[in-house]
C-alpha cells in the first residue's frame, strides 16, 4: 500500500491496520486524520496493499487563530 | 468501529468522549458542542455582529463555517501577512478565505499589513529586532481590535482549539507568565477600548477541526506558516500529545483547572488602559506598542524622518509609500 505523511511517501507490502501502521511511523492517533481511498477512516480500519493512504497532519504552530 | 448514535461506519473515535461517531453524525455533534461552549461562556447571542478572524486554516475557516451554520451573523476578516515563501502562503490563504466566503454568503474584509505598517511580515522581521511571530501577533490584535470597532462589530471571535490553549497554558505555566496566566481566558469582555474577544473552539481538539473540515469539505491550507516552522509550540504540543494518548482528557483536565484558580494569577492593581496618543487604541503606555513598531519601521525604509505618522483607519486604505491600494472588501 501507497501511503503519504506531508512531503514522505511510504509503500508497505504487508496488510495492518491503521493503528499499527501509525505505530511503524511513529505517529500518535491524535496528530493525524487518517484518509483511506477519500474516506476518513479509523484506527482498527484494516489497509490493503492496494489501498492509497493519506496522514493529514492536525498539528499547527501559531496562535493566531 | 461503529458510529455510538447509529451504527454506521464511524470515521472518528474520540477516547477523550469516549465517542465513536460516523460521517453523517459528526458534524451535527460538533456543532452542537460547539453551542454548549458558546452558552457556558456567555460569548454571544444571535443578535451580535461577529468578526471571525479568518486565516485560511482549518481552525477559523471551520469556526467560521460553524457559526454561520448554527445561525449565527459571522463574517470574516482576513489580514493579508504578505507572506510568500515556497507556495506563496498568503496568497492561497487569502484565496481559501474568499472562497468560503463566497460559499457561505457572507461578507470578508481583508486588509493588507503592507498598507498598514509600510511593509509585509517578511519585511517588518528583518527591520526590526522583534521574531516574525512576535510582530505578527502584535500586528493582528492590533488590526482586529480597530477593525471591529470600526465596522461596528460586537464580538471577535478566533478559531484557538484545545490544543492551543493548553499549549499556551503550558508554556505560561512552566514560565510562571502570571500576566499572561491572568488574561488566558474563552472569553475576555470589552473594556476600555478593546473589544470582547472569544474562543468557540475552546474545548474542540486540532483533530476535531480538522475533521470538520475535511466532511464538510472546507478547502484550508494545509502547508504551516513558513515562519512557525520550529515553533516552540509545536514541541510543547508533541509533549501533550504523549500525555493525552496515555491518559485522555488529560488536556480538558489541565485546562479546565486552571480556569477554576485563574483568578489568583490576576493582579489587584494591574496598570490602567489609556487612549494611545498617536492612534486613540488601547495601551499602557503613552504610545502604543503598534505604532512604535510602524514608526520603526517606517524609519528604517526611510518613509519617516522626524515624527510618526498620523494612523488612518483602515478602512480608506491609508496610503503608504509601499502601495497606493486601498485595504478591499468582498
Amino acid at each position: 500500500m501507497k501511503v503519504r505523511y506531508g512531503q514522505q511517501e511510504y509503500e508497505f507490502t504487508e496488510r495492518m491496520s491503521v493503528r499499527k501502521l501509525l505505530e511503524r511511523l511513529g505517529v500518535l492517533p491524535e496528530t493525524v486524520v487518517v484518509v483511506k481511498n477519500d474516506e476518513i477512516v479509523t484506527e482498527d480500519e484494516m489497509l490493503d496493499l492496494e489501498d492509497e493512504v493519506e496522514l493529514i497532519r492536525v498539528v499547527s504552530g501559531g496562535f493566531s487563530g | 468501529m461503529k458510529c455510538r448514535k447509529c451504527r454506521e461506519k464511524a470515521i472518528i473515535y474520540m477516547p477523550e468522549h469516549r465517542l465513536a461517531l460516523c460521517s453523517a453524525c459528526y458534524s451535527p455533534w460538533f456543532l452542537d458542542y460547539t453551542e454548549r461552549t458558546i452558552r457556558k461562556f456567555r460569548m454571544f447571542s444571535r443578535r451580535d455582529r461577529i468578526l471571525v478572524a479568518v486565516s485560511g486554516g482549518k481552525d477559523s475557516l471551520s469556526l467560521w463555517h460553524a457559526l454561520n451554520a448554527l445561525g449565527y451573523e459571522a463574517d470574516g476578516f482576513y489580514i493579508d501577512l504578505g507572506i510568500a515563501g515556497q507556495d506563496e502562503y498568503s496568497e492561497q490563504s487569502k484565496q481559501r478565505c474568499q472562497e468560503l466566503a463566497e460559499r457561505i454568503g457572507r461578507r470578508l474584509h481583508i486588509v493588507r499589513v503592507a498598507e498598514q505598517v509600510g511593509a509585509p511580515i517578511p519585511e517588518i522581521t528583518d527591520l526590526t529586532a522583534r521574531q516574525a511571530c512576535s510582530a505578527c501577533g502584535l500586528i493582528k490584535r492590533y488590526l482586529m481590535n480597530r477593525y471591529a470597532w470600526e465596522a461596528d462589530y460586537d464580538v471577535i471571535a478566533t478559531g484557538h482549539n484545545l490544543d492551543d490553549e493548553v499549549a499556551v497554558l503550558f508554556s505560561n505555566v512552566l514560565n510562571w507568565n502570571r500576566g499572561y496566566l491572568a488574561r488566558q481566558y474563552p472569553v475576555l469582555d470589552e473594556r476600555a477600548g478593546l473589544k470582547k474577544k472569544v474562543k468557540p473552539f475552546v474545548y474542540v481538539t486540532e483533530k476535531q477541526t480538522t475533521v470538520y473540515a475535511l466532511v464538510n469539505r472546507i478547502a484550508y491550507v494545509r502547508d504551516e506558516c513558513p515562519y512557525a516552522l520550529g515553533a516552540t509550540t509545536l514541541s510543547y504540543k508533541a509533549i501533550l500529545a504523549q500525555l493525552e494518548h496515555h491518559a485522555p482528557g488529560t488536556k480538558r483536565r489541565f485546562l479546565d483547572g486552571f480556569y477554576q484558580i485563574r483568578a489568583l494569577f490576576v493582579e489587584p492593581e494591574a496598570p490602567a488602559l489609556i487612549p494611545c496618543s498617536r492612534c486613540g487604541q488601547p495601551t499602557t503606555t503613552e504610545v502604543c506598542a503598534y505604532c512604535r513598531l510602524l514608526e520603526h519601521v517606517q524609519r528604517r525604509r526611510g518613509l519617516l524622518s522626524t515624527s510618526a505618522r498620523e494612523v488612518g483607519t483602515i478602512g480608506d486604505g491609508e496610503p503608504t509609500a509601499d502601495s497606493a491600494r486601498a485595504s478591499t472588501s468582498v
